[in-house]
């Protein structure tokens, strides 16, 4: 088993789930990446994974990856997500379904696999992340009731 | 051909059950195929259950290169749970192995 943690970043391909990886990489952290595609850049203590987080049998292979490389898993940071900044009303159910499997079921799928390899040492630190919308879903809401009332 | 074979599964589920019950420093009882793991005279917790199909798992994907998640619906159905019981547990285990290797 090595001696550094080992941290496994989801959605690293881009944007904060890049930086983050590139961070604790530089860091002295194993990093264990995954994006649907290649990841499209490289760094020392950092290995890509191809795998959509929605996928079940993907993400079981990969967690066990990297738990026979590693022997450990130590923290997991749950960032991948898809989102639509589409209006409701224009939204189709294939999108909607499609945010659900990778916001929550891909989410709820990284954490179990990882944590039952977390469980054999007794440690783990899960962050799962959520939207950017929640700090201004309030007044989204204010919006949508005054807009209701108008109505 | 099944993936592994049944006095195998039966073996890891024995040894497992047996490990968890020392390790929260019980002893273990004689444990059978008839040894309830879910419901009313369960050996173990709603915890200890989870822990127990962990460590099944990890014995699988050590001993026999599977990796199987064992998971289900019914998971905490005294009636029909699939963790109800040494002998059950061991049938589950070789269903979904064989399931996973045809998928």
């Amino acid at each position: 088993m090595t001696d550094q943690q080992v941290m496994i970043v989801t959605g690293s391909r881009k944007g904060i789930g890049r930086h983050l990886a590139e961070t604790y990489a530089r860091r002295g952290y194993i990093v264990e990446g995954c994006s649907r595609g290649e990841a499209g850049w490289e760094a020392a203590g950092y290995t890509h994974h191809q795998v959509d987080v929605a996928d079940e049998k993907a993400v079981k292979a990969m967690i066990t990856n990297i738990s026979k490389r590693h022997g450990r898993i130590d923290v997991v940071l749950n960032n991948a997500a898809v989102a639509t900044m589409n209006h409701l009303l224009l939204t189709t159910a294939a999108t909607a379904n499609r945010m659900l499997e990778v916001n929550v079921t891909g989410t709820m799928l990284v954490c179990r696999d990882a944590a039952k390899v977390m469980m054999r040492r007794r440690y783990g630190r899960i962050v799962n992340f959520t939207t950017i919308v929640a700090p201004i879903a309030s007044p989204a809401r204010r919006f949508t009731r005054h807009r209701r009332a108008r109505w | 051909m099944a993936v592994i074979d049944r006095a195998a599964a039966v073996d890891i589920v024995k040894r497992s059950l047996r490990e968890l019950i020392e390790q929260l420093g019980d002893a273990p009882p004689d444990i059978t195929e008839d040894t309830v793991i879910v419901g009313k005279d369960a050996v173990v917790d709603s915890l200890g259950v989870v822990s127990l199909v962990v460590e099944v798992e990890q014995r699988l994907e050590a001993e026999y290169d599977l990796a199987v998640t064992l998971a289900s619906e019914k998971a905490m159905s005294q009636r029909s749970s699939p963790f109800r019981s040494v002998g059950v547990l061991a049938d589950y285990i070789c269903e979904v192995a064989t399931e996973e290797a045809a998928a």
